[in-house]
Parts: structure tokens; sequence; C-alpha cells
């Protein structure tokens, strides 16, 4: 990865950061630690990995994302926004009555989300569904143009992605959608990313016990596994790297690359923190969950503070005054002439 | 009259043919359990004549019906468990969130409501079926009970937007001739049929108790009450208007379910009569307790689902009954 797109992903994820935490405060919830430590993830997998069409969200060619744990769906929300393909002002009626955005993702009424999420461990099975009916719907062709190879169609079939919190693999529902999905060698186009956050050093190492005990029983159906850190990106890119490369279970590779309809399931274990670039998030302790965090100057200090975290040359000089209102510009993203890269 | 041959819990055989003819996108999807069900024959048949409109996922009850909304979210026409009796009891969570919520077209069957799997005993009669699926907002409910009327509703609740329960007890004799209910054209969703006209009293039933009512309305008639029998196959949304105009001849009504009388189709039809037209009521079903072991017919007995019920609840609400 050179410096430059690195450059641009961590610009794009510090612009997100700042829409959940104005987005989160604006709906006074108390639910931003998971969704910060899901930006890096969400920006490179939306930036870098699936194939979109925010102008036309239905696509058949789409890749899916299913978010499982729908306390993520702030994260999920402003990198939709900010891909376009809703108008970035919908983020700050977030979870008010007639939104757009419901407290949590809902096929139908938000472009560009997929399934349904909210109850832990539901994602897994939907996608396992969703990755089958793909298969089925390239063997009625839905995916071929013609006078293309097969080759070419089969590198057309749309991956399936879910993302998944670590704590959601305790749920037994998981486990029987993974046996199935690695029974045989052909749902190779779905992949799960499991976000596993720590919260502020303290449950690190608990957080690394459970993961690898979830991580041995994966490989143990047959799944191919990796771990990266899901908050710096050369090592998220190796990590999709892999997931996306193609395997069959004696772990030969299939020569496919995209969405390969053959091969096993992949999984990527992500490690991260609760409330990543917030340090009133990262450092809140359990006791105080429910309670909403960011009282209006709370949200000026968490946003100043992600300016500086963020290395400054996204800062604008209306942001560091932090005037009454300019915690809730709506123009900053889309002006800063970041296209180019989309 | 009595006990007519039962094609769900029997011998399901034929019921899902011509489906695929039917019902473009259609995909059987099934799970779990395939030893003691009576429909591995039906559903072989069915994956052999269709085998891209079948798929089996060998695995628990929540995880299918997740499977099917991922299904159902790629745009295919999901026909769910005639293999997972089960379904509606054990599913509960993920059918309410992952299908009832986002509201996708996919179609339930209940091949265990009621006391027709008698040997197994309380877990496998599900009398509560109706209650559970009819307070899922927005999910359709249906009660065929001949294998004609079946098939009608089969095809149209896969062409229905959201989520349907349909229970799958029916019988192999149809109530009405076959021809006469083709001219009429197929039933709809949330319609009724007036299987019998009467003018003292309206008896009002879905599943294998229309054919209690059709006999009890023989009884009455002898003793000089005219019963009007309403089939309500239609439990969710309810075919008011039919309903109404009924009771308000007759003044008096009696509900014969196979079903717990609480939150089934007695329930849904005295909710309706209350507020736009009370008139006397009395519900026929079981009371509050769960089934045991025994044969289907003993059952019925012992939990008074029979025609002797439905002429004494009739000959009570006729007493009564609102004349204006």
């Amino acid at each position: 990865m050179d410096d430059r797109c690195r450059h641009f992903l961590e610009e794009t994820a510090l612009e997100i950061r700042k829409d959940v935490v104005r987005m989160v405060s604006l709906a006074r919830s108390e639910r931003s630690a998971l969704a910060l430590s899901l930006v890096d993830v969400l920006v490179y997998l939306y930036w870098k990995v699936l194939r979109t069409f925010p102008a036309d969200p239905g696509n058949p060619l789409r890749d899916r994302f299913v978010l499982s744990d729908g306390l993520g769906g702030p994260a999920l929300y402003a990198v939709l926004a900010a891909k376009g393909f809703f108008s970035r002002d919908e983020l700050w009626s977030f979870s008010r009555l007639g939104a757009v955005l419901q407290g949590m993702p809902s096929p139908g009424r938000t472009p560009g989300v997929d399934a349904p999420g909210g109850p832990p461990g539901q994602g897994l099975g939907i996608a396992l569904g969703m990755v089958m009916a793909l298969g089925k719907r390239r063997c009625d062709g839905a995916f071929s143009a013609s006078g293309m190879s097969g080759e070419e169609t089969a590198s057309c079939v749309p991956a399936v992605f879910c993302c998944m919190n670590l704590e959601e693999l305790r749920e037994g529902c998981v486990w029987d959608a993974a046996r199935v999905a690695a029974r045989d060698d052909a749902l190779g186009g779905l992949r799960v990313l499991a976000n596993s956050p720590g919260w502020n050093g303290k449950t690190e190492s608990c957080r690394d016990e459970e993961m690898e005990r979830f991580a041995s029983r994966f490989r143990d159906l047959g799944w191919k596994v990796t771990v990266g850190d899901g908050h710096d990106f050369a090592s998220l890119e190796e990590g999709f790297a892999a997931l996306s490369a193609p395997e069959r279970k004696d772990g030969t590779a299939v020569s496919s690359v995209r969405g390969a309809p053959c091969g096993v399931p992949g999984v990527l274990f992500l490690r991260t923190r609760y409330g990543k670039g917030v340090s009133a998030e990262e450092n809140r302790d359990v006791a105080s969950e429910g309670r909403p965090v960011f009282s209006r100057p709370r949200l000026d200090s968490a946003l100043r503070e992600l300016e500086r975290r963020g290395g400054g040359s996204g800062t604008t000089p209306q942001e560091e005054s932090a005037s009454e209102d300019a915690s809730f510009r709506t123009d900053g993203f889309h002006s800063s002439g970041k296209e180019e890269f989309l | 009259m009595r006990y007519p041959e039962m094609k769900g819990p029997g011998d399901p055989g034929g019921l899902l043919d011509g489906l695929a003819e039917r019902v473009e996108r259609l995909l059987v999807v099934d799970g779990t359990f395939p030893l003691r069900s009576p429909w591995n024959g039906a559903l072989a048949a069915f994956a052999e004549a269709h085998p891209e409109a079948y798929v089996s996922l060998d695995a628990s009850e929540a995880t299918v019906v997740l499977a099917a909304a991922g299904f159902a979210l790629e745009g295919f026409r999901v026909l769910l468990g005639p293999g997972m009796p089960l379904l509606l009891s054990r599913a509960y969570d993920q059918i309410r969130n992952a299908l009832a919520v986002p509201s996708l077209p996919v179609v339930l069957l209940g091949t265990a409501p009621g006391l027709f799997r008698g040997e197994c005993g309380a877990v496998f009669q599900l009398v509560e079926d109706l209650a559970l699926a009819r307070s899922i907002p927005g999910m359709t409910v249906l009660v065929p009970s001949d294998e004609g009327l079946f098939g009608d509703l089969l095809a149209e609740a896969l062409r229905t937007p959201g989520p349907v329960y349909l229970r799958c007890d029916v019988s192999s004799r149809n109530v009405t001739d076959r021809e006469e209910h083709r001219s009429s054209g197929p039933l709809p969703i949330g319609g009724g049929r007036l299987l019998r006209e009467g003018t003292d009293v309206t008896v009002c039933c879905c599943g294998m108790m229309v054919f209690e009512a059709l006999e009890a309305a023989e009884v009455l008639a002898k003793q000089g009450v005219q019963a009007e029998v309403v089939e309500c196959y239609s439990v969710k949304p309810l075919p008011e208007q039919i309903l109404l105009a009924s009771v308000r001849r007759t003044g008096a009504c009696v509900v014969a379910e196979e079903h717990s009388r609480h939150g089934g189709l007695a329930s849904a039809v005295a909710e309706v009569l209350c507020e736009k037209y009370p008139v006397p009521l009395r519900r026929v079903g079981m009371d509050d307790v769960f089934g045991q072991s025994g044969s289907a017919r003993e059952l019925h007995e012992y939990y008074a689902l029979t025609h002797q019920q439905i002429v004494g609840a009739a000959a009570q609400v006729w007493a009564l009954r609102r004349r204006s």
C-alpha cells in the first residue's frame, strides 16, 4: 500500500469517525463505542474491497454486506453516506421517528443495507442463505453476459461479507451456520469479519484468548482463518488479500479470485479497540454503559481530539474554534476534493 | 362424515404437485429431522422433479430460517419447513426478527399443529401455533381444511409480499365439490367460504373443525335450528365483512377451532364482533392445557373438539341471540 492511498484511507476514516460521533450525540444515544471500533475496517472494505453501485443500490452484481451486530450501525451509515448511497443529511436524524436510518440496519428502508441486523448471531445465517442464493442464481445465468467465458462469469459472482462481533460468536446458531457453510467446497464467496474489540487494555488478554478459541473452532470446521489488526490499513490489506484468495478444503488454491463460487469460506479476526479515536469512549468503564456520553461540550472536545489524533491536515479553522454549530457542519466531507479516489 | 382422511399428518403426497409450475422463483428450503416426518416421500418426489427449487440444509430451525431470509433477500419465494414440525416455536426469534421485521416473502408450513401427531404427546402438538403466528405484526395466518383449498392458498401465499404461516393438516376429501369450487375462482387471502346457509346461528370454523361444524349443522337442523357455517380459513386477515354479514342475520355465533381457546380464531372473531356488532359467542377449542399421547380421534374426544360441543354451544347462544 502506498502512502498516498494510506493517507486517503486515514483521512476518510477520520471524517467517518467525526460523523459517527456527531450522529450518535445528536441521537442522544450511548452506542458509539462499537461503531468507532469498526470504522477503519468498514472504510477499507467499502473503498478497497466491495464492488458497490451507490446510484443503483439494488444492482445484482454488487457485493453484499451483512452487518450482524446492529450496534455498529452508525459506522455503516456514515460510510454509506460518504459513498453516496444517500444524503449525508440523513445521518442527523439517525434513530428518530420516521428516519431513513433506523437504530438497527433495515433493508428496504435504507439504500445500501442488504440485510437486517440486530439480534446477536443473526447475520451469519442470513449471509449463508445469500451466498447459497447467489450460487443458485449463477447457475441460472444471472451474472453472465453474452460472450463471457466460464472463468469471467465466475469472477462476476458477488461475494458476501458478514461482519460480526466477537461476543456474537458465543451464540449457538452461529456455529450451526458455520458448519453448514463449510460442509462442501462451494461457498467460498462467504467471508466473515470477526471484529474483536478490546477494552482499554484491561481485557485484551481475555479477548485474545477467546479469539483464539473461536479461531480454532472455525479451523476445525474447515474454514480459512486469518488474523489482523483492525486499525492498521497495511494489516487490513494483507488480511483481506488472504481472505479473498479462495482455497479448497485440502488447501489448494482456486483459480478465480473474486467471489469465488468454489472453495471454503474464510474468516478474518480483527483486533480492534472499543471507542477507537475518542478517549472518552476508549476509557469508559462498563459501569457507565447505557448513559449518553456526548453532551454538547464533550462532543466538541471529542471532535477536537479526533482532529488532533488525525494528524491535523484535515483540520479546518471552523472546527478548531468549535462554535456552537460547528459540530454539525454538513458540508465538510464532500467539498474537500477527495472524490478522485472513490 | 366423521374423521376425514388427513393429508398433512397422514400422507402428504401430492400437496406440492404443480407448485413449481405455478410459482416463479420458488425455493423449498428444508432442515433437520428427516426421520419422523411423513413429508419425506413428498419432499423426495419434489426434489427429484425440481432439483433447482429444493435446498436441504440439514441444520437447526434457527439457521434454516436465517438462511431463508438470505434467499428471500436475493429474490427467491421461499417455502419453509415441511420437515420442521416445531418451526414456529423453536425459531420464533429468527422468524420475528429476520423474516417478519423486514417483511420478507417466506411461507412457513405448520406441520404439527393441533392434535394430529397424537402419539408424540404435548411436545409435538402445537395447540398455540395460531396465537404465536397471529401476534407477529404483518404475518398472514391461513388454516385450510382440505387439499383443494390448501393448494390454492399455498400458491397465493407464495405470491404474498410478507411472511405467511400456513397450517397443513388438511383432509384429502374436499369440503365442496372440486368443480364448483374451481368455477368460482381461487379463494383469496382474507376471504372465507360460506359452506352452508342458515338463519339462526353462525358457526365460524377452520381446519378439521370444518367437518365437525358441518355435522353439527345437520344435527341442529333436525332440532329446528338453521346454522350458517362459515369457514374462516384466513385467520389473519380475518374475513370481517363475511362474518359481520352473517351474524347480523343470525344474531349469535359459535367459533370452533383445533387450537387453544386463547389467541386463535376464536379470539380473533371475538375481537371483531365485540367492537363492531356484539352478539352472544361461545368458543369450542382446547382448554388452557397441553395435550398428551393418544390417537388423534381419542384426543379430539377427550379435549372436547367434536360436533356435540358445537351443537351444545350453538343451542346456548341461540337462546341468548341478539334480536334487533
